[in-house]
C-alpha cells in the first residue's frame, strides 16, 4: 500500500512539472494567433514543380463513391498531373468519423496528408494546429488561379470562406441538400399532392395516419431539422465565430413543438432504431421522408415508384434548405511548398467543370457549378436518370444556407448541432417541455 | 523490502534495473507519458491539443464534466452495467457452465458453441442485435408478443436503451465467462463431489457449499476483470446505436462520453478530465475489491 | 453390520473390472481388500459405498439390500485416498458437514463433532483449515468426518498411501485403535500386503477382478490357496521354482528336496518360503551366490544346480559368497501348485 501511494505521489509530482512547463509555453499561442492574419497576405506562392511529387488525398467515400474518387484521381494523374509531375494517391480512411479520428491523429503526429476531405468544423478545429492552408493566393493567382471561380454557386463559396467572409480555407466537393422523398404510387392512388408548407404537411400526414395507421412523414436528421427550422421560423442559429443565437428567440422552441405535436399523434416519426428512413420508406412503413439527396441510391422501393420534391416551408418569404456535405482542404504540415501547390492543382481540378460533371453524374451528389447544371450534357443526364433529387435538390439553390463550422475552447459547431438533436429527442421521447429542452441544450455549451 | 533477502547488494540492484529497463521504457512511453499528459490536459480550462498548450490552470474541466447531464447519464449507465449487467452475466455463465459440465455427451460441442460469440466481431453482432431489438420486426418483441406483452421500442425509447445495451453486453460476455468458469468447474477434483455425496449433500448444497467456494478465485477474477471491462464499455454502444449514443444520448457510457468529447467535439481537455475521473474510479473500485475479496475467497 | 456381496459384477463400457464376486464381511471386523493396482479393489469399495452401481449382483448390509440405495442412505463413512477434505472449510466445518445434511440441530451436531474429534484426537485442530494440517492429522479428520454421522460401515480407500513410512506405521495402529474402540465394521483397501497383514482381521485378496482368497491374514500366509496368493504375501517373497513329484518325492533341479505324499507323479510349481529354508541343518548342498542385508535380516541367495533359492537368516549368521552350505526345508513352508492353473496341490510333505 505504501508503495502504491509513493508511485501515485511521484506521478503527481512529475505531472506538476509538466504543468509548469506547459504554462511557460503559453505566450507562443498568442504569437501564433497574431501571425494568422499575416498569412493571408503572403503574396508569393510557389507554382513550380521541380521534381515529380506524390501527394495523398484522404477521403471518406466508400463503394461507388470511392470508385469515382479513384476515377477522378486517375483522370487528373493522366492529364494535368502528368504534365506537371504530380501524382495524387486517394486514400480511403473509412467513414467521416474514422476520417476525422485519423486526421486528428496524423496532425498530432506531424504526418498530415496534403489534401483531405472534411466538414468546415474539422477545418475550424485543425486551424488550432496552424496546418490549414489559406487558398486565396492560389485561387486568385493570375497564372494558376481558378478563372471561372464565380461560376461556383455563391452559397458554396460563402461556406468555404465563412471565417472572415473572404479567406478561403477549403473548396466545395461533395455537396448535397435535403429533399422530400415520397411514395409516388401511393400519392397518385389517393390523389395526394406533395405538401409545400409545413401546415400542408401536418394536414396530409394526419390524413395518411387516419387512413393507414402509419406515419406520413419522417425526418432523417433531427440536427438538420432543428438547424433548418430555426431559419424557417425566422431565428438565427449560430455564426462562424461561435456565437449562438438560437436561444435568444423562440424559433427553436417552435421547431420542437411542431415536430412534437405531429410525433405525439403518430403523424411523424424519427429514424431511431432504423438509423436511416430509406429502409422503412422502401418497405412503405412511412410514405414520405426528408433526407439527404446523397442517400437517393439507398432508396430501394418495394413495389412502388418514388419521387422527390423540395422540403416544405413555414412561409414563402423565409424558405430555407440546408446545403451540406464536405469540402476539400490543404494542409502544409512538414510538407514542401511544391507539395502544397500539387495539392492545390488537384482540388482545383476537383472543382472544375469537367470533374464536377463526372462527380455529380456518377454519385448522388449535386453539381456545385452553374455551368454544369446548365450544360446540355447534364440536361441529357437528367432525362435519363430516375434520381429526381438531381432536380428537386438544385431547385432549392436560391435559398440554400449552410451550417457555420467553428471551434471555440468550450464548444464547437458539432456540439451545438448534437445538443440540439439531443434536445429534440428529449422533447419527443422523454416528453420534456420544448423550452426546457432548448435551455438545457444551450446550458450544456456554456 | 527486498524479495530475495541477502541479494540486495548494490550490484544486484543495478543489474535488476538493467533487466527492467526495456519494460520500463515501454511502460513509460505507452503508459506513464499518456497518463501524465492526460492529467495535465485535464487541468486546463482550454487546451490546444495539437500544440500541447493550455490556458487557465485549475479544475474547470472537471467541473464541466461533473455538471454535464450527458456525463450523469454516462455514469448512471456505467454503474448499471457494472453492478447489474456484469453480475447477471456471471450468474448466467455460471449456470451454463454447470449445465455443460454436467452433461456427458456433446460437451465439447456445446463448449465450442458457447465460445463462438467470443470470436465474433462486436460490430457484426451489433447489427444482428439491432434487428433483434427492432420494435416492428425484431424477434425479441415477437417472443414478447407470444406472451401478450406489448412490443417494446428497445432502441427508440430513452428509458429502455440501457436495457437493450445491458442485454447485449451480457450476451457478449457470456462466452468468455462461461469458458473460464467451465474450466474452473472441470478443475474441481471429483473426489470432493464423491465425498459430498457420501456426506449426504443434495445437489443444491453441493453447488453452494462445494462448487461455488472452489470456484471463488475464478469468480473473483471474472468480477475484477468484468468490473474494469464494464467501466470501459464503448464498442457495444457504438455497435447498437452508432456514433450518436442512443435516443437523447440515453445510452452514453463513460468511455463513450470520453470518445465523443475527444474525437467528435475535439474538446480534448474535457475528455481528459472525464478520463481522469474514470481512472480514479477504477483505481478505487479495484482497491476495494482486492480488500473485500481477501475475506471471501478461498485460494488453494 | 455384516456385509454380503452376491454375484457382484462391474463393467466399465467393455472392460470387466470385477467378476462375479461373492464375499461376506463379518460384523465388527476390520477387513482388508488387498490386491495389486487395477485388481478391482477400489471399484468394489465404491460399489459398497454406493458411488458406483454394480452391473449385476446384490449388496446386503445385514438383511437389508442396499444395491439401489444412494451413498447417503447406506450409513457408510468413506475415507478417500487423498482424504478429500473440503479445503475451504475448517476442520470443524468438515466434520459438521455430514450432520448438516442430516438436518441435525446445531447444538447436538457440535457435540457429536467434538466427541468424534476426541476419539481421533484432533480436538485442538478444529479451527484450522485442512492445508494447515499434516498428512496424519488430515487422515484423522477424514476418519472423524466419515464416522461422525454414526456410520454403520467405515470404508477406507488406501488410507496410508499419502503418508511417509514412519507415519504409516503410526497411523495404521491408530486406525486399528479407532476401529476397536468404535467396533465399526471396516473395509480397508490397500495394495500393501504387510499393511493388510498387520492390522486386519480378515483379508480379501483380489487379482484381475477375481477373488483369489478370503481368509485371516495368518491363514492366508500359512495356507495360500493358489500360487498368486503365495507370491503376493510375504516379504521377501516366496521362492518359486519348477519341480516335479516322482514317487512321492519332490525333486527340484535334480535334487531331492523332501518327501511328498498324496500327490500323483507330475510336474509342479514349487513355492518355498524363505524362512522355511533351514541353513546348516540338512544334507542338500548349495553355494552362496548373493548376500543381502535387509534391516535386521540377511537374505542369502543359494544356487542349487542353477536354481536360485532365497533363504532368510539372522544378521549375525556368517557366511561368504561361493561358500558351500547345506540346508533342509521346513515342510510347512513348502507349497505345490498346478503348472497350468496355479491352484494349490495339497499333499503332505514328509
Amino acid at each position: 500500500m505504501k508503495k502504491m501511494m509513493l508511485i501515485i505521489l511521484s506521478l503527481f509530482l512529475l505531472g506538476s512539472t509538466v504543468f509548469a512547463s506547459g504554462q511557460q509555453e503559453e505566450p507562443k499561442k498568442e504569437d501564433a494567433k497574431s501571425k494568422e492574419p499575416a498569412k493571408a497576405e503572403v503574396v508569393s506562392i510557389n507554382k513550380e514543380i521541380s521534381s515529380p511529387v506524390t501527394v495523398e488525398f484522404w477521403h471518406g467515400m466508400s463503394a461507388k463513391l470511392g470508385e469515382t474518387v479513384e476515377l477522378l484521381a486517375d483522370e487528373f494523374n493522366q492529364t494535368i498531373g502528368a504534365e506537371k509531375g504530380i501524382t495524387v494517391v486517394p486514400v480511403f480512411q473509412g467513414g467521416y468519423t474514422d476520417l476525422k479520428q485519423k486526421l486528428t491523429a496524423s496532425i498530432k503526429a506531424g504526418t498530415a496528408p496534403v489534401i483531405s476531405q472534411g466538414y468546415s468544423n474539422y477545418i475550424a478545429e485543425f486551424m488550432q494546429a496552424d496546418v490549414v492552408v489559406a487558398l486565396n493566393d492560389y485561387i486568385y493567382d493570375s497564372e494558376v488561379g481558378i478563372k471561372d471561380f464565380e461560376d461556383i454557386f455563391p452559397g458554396y463559396r460563402a461556406e468555404n470562406c465563412q471565417i472572415d467572409g473572404k479567406t478561403f480555407y477549403s473548396l466545395p466537393f461533395n455537396k448535397s441538400t435535403e429533399v422530400i422523398f415520397y411514395n409516388k404510387t401511393f400519392f397518385e392512388e389517393n390523389g395526394y399532392e406533395v405538401p409545400k408548407t409545413w401546415d400542408e404537411m401536418s394536414a396530409l400526414c394526419k390524413t395518411i395516419y387516419e387512413k393507414t395507421g402509419k406515419p406520413g412523414m419522417g425526418y432523417d436528421s433531427l440536427d438538420n431539422y432543428m438547424i433548418t427550422m430555426i431559419q424557417q421560423f425566422g431565428g438565427k442559429y449560430t455564426d462562424a465565430q461561435g456565437n449562438i443565437y438560437y436561444s435568444q428567440n423562440d424559433a427553436a422552441v417552435k421547431a420542437i413543438n411542431l415536430f412534437k405535436e405531429n410525433f405525439d399523434k403518430g403523424y411523424w416519426r424519427i429514424a431511431g432504431e432504423d438509423k436511416y428512413l430509406s429502409g422503412p420508406f422502401g418497405n412503405a412503413d412511412v410514405y414520405m421522408y426528408i433526407g439527404s439527396t446523397a442517400g437517393a441510391s439507398y432508396v430501394k422501393p418495394n413495389g412502388f415508384e418514388w419521387d422527390s420534391a423540395p422540403i416544405p416551408y413555414v412561409s414563402a418569404d423565409k424558405k430555407a434548405a440546408i446545403q451540406q456535405g464536405t469540402n476539400v482542404f490543404l494542409m502544409n504540415q512538414n510538407k514542401s511548398d511544391e507539395e502544397v501547390y500539387a495539392g492545390y492543382e488537384f482540388i482545383k481540378y476537383l472543382v472544375s467543370k469537367d470533374a464536377n460533371f463526372i462527380w455529380s453524374t456518377n454519385t448522388g451528389y449535386l453539381p456545385i457549378r452553374k455551368s454544369v447544371v446548365e450544360s446540355p450534357e447534364y440536361k441529357k443526364f437528367l432525362a435519363t436518370t430516375t434520381d429526381t433529387t438531381k432536380i428537386s435538390g438544385p431547385a432549392q439553390g436560391d435559398y440554400y444556407f449552410y451550417e457555420p463550422g467553428f471551434f471555440t475552447p468550450n464548444y464547437s459547431s458539432y456540439d451545438v448541432r448534437v445538443s440540439l438533436r439531443a434536445a429534440v429527442e428529449d422533447a419527443l421521447l422523454n416528453g420534456t417541455d420544448a423550452k426546457t429542452a432548448v435551455d438545457t441544450a444551450y446550458g450544456k455549451l456554456k | 523490502m527486498s524479495i530475495i533477502e541477502g541479494r540486495n547488494t548494490a550490484r544486484g540492484t543495478v543489474a535488476a534495473w538493467v533487466y527492467l529497463l526495456p519494460a520500463l521504457i515501454i511502460i513509460s512511453v505507452f503508459v506513464f507519458y499518456p497518463l501524465i499528459m492526460a492529467f495535465r490536459m485535464s487541468m486546463y480550462e482550454s487546451y490546444n491539443f495539437y500544440k500541447n498548450v493550455g490556458t487557465g490552470f485549475g479544475f474547470a474541466s472537471f467541473k464541466r464534466v461533473l455538471c454535464d447531464s450527458d456525463f450523469h447519464i454516462a455514469v448512471k449507465n456505467t454503474l448499471f452495467l457494472s453492478f447489474v449487467a456484469m453480475p447477471v452475466s456471471i450468474i448466467i455463465s455460471l449456470v451454463i457452465a454447470l449445465l455443460i459440465s454436467s452433461i456427458k455427451k456433446f460437451q465439447a460441442l456445446f463448449q465450442t458453441f458457447f465460445f463462438l460469440p467470443y470470436v465474433t466481431s462486436v460490430i457484426a453482432v451489433g447489427i444482428v442485435f439491432r434487428w433483434l431489438f427492432h420494435s416492428n420486426y425484431g424477434l425479441i418483441n415477437y417472443f414478447l408478443g407470444l406472451f401478450h406483452i406489448h412490443p417494446v421500442a428497445w432502441l427508440n425509447n430513452p428509458k429502455t436503451t440501457i436495457y437493450a445495451l445491458a442485454i447485449y453486453y451480457i450476451w457478449g460476455n457470456l462466452a468468455f465467462n462461461t469458458i473460464i468458469l467451465l474450466v474452473g468447474v472441470q478443475n474441481i477434483p471429483k473426489m470432493y463431489y464423491n465425498a459430498a455425496r457420501v456426506d449426504g449433500a443434495k445437489w443444491g448444497k453441493i453447488i453452494f457449499r462445494i462448487t461455488l467456494p472452489q470456484l471463488s478465485p475464478t469468480i473473483i477474477f471474472l468480477t475484477i476483470v468484468g468490473f474494469i471491462a464494464s467501466f470501459k464499455v464503448y464498442n457495444e454502444v457504438y455497435a447498437l446505436f452508432g456514433d450518436l449514443g442512443g435516443a437523447a444520448n440515453s445510452a452514453y457510457t463513460i468511455v463513450f462520453y470520453i470518445y465523443r468529447t475527444f474525437y467528435g467535439a475535439g474538446r480534448m481537455h474535457i475528455a481528459a478530465a472525464a478520463a481522469v475521473i474514470l481512472f480514479v474510479a477504477i483505481l478505487c473500485i479495484t482497491i476495494i475489491q482486492m480488500l473485500v475479496s481477501k475475506k471471501f475467497v478461498h485460494y488453494k | 453390520m455384516e456385509i454380503r456381496l452376491e454375484n457382484i459384477q462391474k463393467k466399465f463400457s467393455s472392460v470387466v473390472a470385477v467378476h462375479d464376486m461373492n464375499i461376506r464381511i463379518k460384523d465388527g471386523s476390520l477387513t482388508g481388500l488387498l490386491g495389486p493396482s487395477g485388481c478391482g479393489k477400489s471399484t468394489t469399495l465404491f460399489m459398497i459405498a454406493g458411488l458406483y452401481a454394480p452391473t449385476a449382483g446384490n449388496i446386503f448390509f445385514g438383511d437389508e439390500a442396499v444395491t439401489l440405495l444412494p451413498p447417503e442412505k447406506r450409513g457408510i463413512g468413506l475415507v478417500f485416498q487423498n482424504y478429500a477434505l473440503y479445503p475451504h472449510m475448517t476442520v470443524l466445518k468438515n466434520i459438521l458437514f455430514p450432520l448438516e445434511n442430516m438436518k441435525i440441530p446445531k447444538k447436538e451436531a457440535l457435540k457429536m463433532a467434538e466427541e468424534m474429534a476426541d476419539i481421533v484426537q484432533i480436538r485442538d485442530l478444529l479451527d484450522r483449515k485442512p492445508s494447515q494440517l499434516s498428512g496424519g492429522q488430515q487422515q484423522r479428520v477424514a476418519i472423524a468426518r466419515a464416522l461422525v454421522k454414526k456410520a454403520r460401515v467405515l470404508l477406507l480407500d488406501e488410507p496410508l498411501s499419502n503418508l511417509d513410512a514412519r507415519l504409516r506405521l503410526e497411523t495404521r495402529e491408530e486406525i486399528r485403535r479407532i476401529q476397536k474402540e468404535t467396533g465399526i465394521t471396516t473395509i480397508y483397501v490397500t495394495h500393501d500386503q504387510e499393511e493388510a497383514m498387520s492390522i486386519t482381521d480378515d483379508i480379501v485378496l483380489m487379482d484381475k477382478g477375481w477373488i483369489q482368497q478370503q481368509d485371516s491374514p495368518q491363514q492366508m500366509y500359512l495356507n495360500p490357496g493358489n500360487q498368486f496368493t503365495a507370491e503376493f504375501l510375504g516379504n521377501p517373497p516366496v521362492n518359486i521354482i519348477d519341480g516335479k513329484i516322482t514317487d512321492s518325492v519332490l525333486v527340484v533341479c535334480g535334487e531331492k528336496l523332501c518327501g511328498f505324499d498324496g500327490v500323483e507323479d507330475q510336474p509342479v510349481v514349487v513355492g518355498i518360503r524363505p524362512e522355511a529354508v533351514l541353513i546348516g541343518n540338512g544334507d542338500i548342498k548349495a553355494s552362496v551366490r548373493l548376500i543381502e542385508i535387509v534391516g535386521k535380516d540377511k537374505i542369502i541367495s543359494l544356487d542349487l544346480k542353477g536354481c536360485l533359492i532365497r533363504a532368510i537368516v539372522s544378521l549375525d549368521y556368517d557366511c561368504n559368497v561361493e561358500e558351500l552350505l547345506s540346508f533342509s526345508v521346513k515342510h510347512s513352508g513348502v507349497f505345490l501348485f498346478d503348472k497350468t492353473t496355479g491352484a494349490r496341490i495339497k499333499g503332505f510333505a514328509s
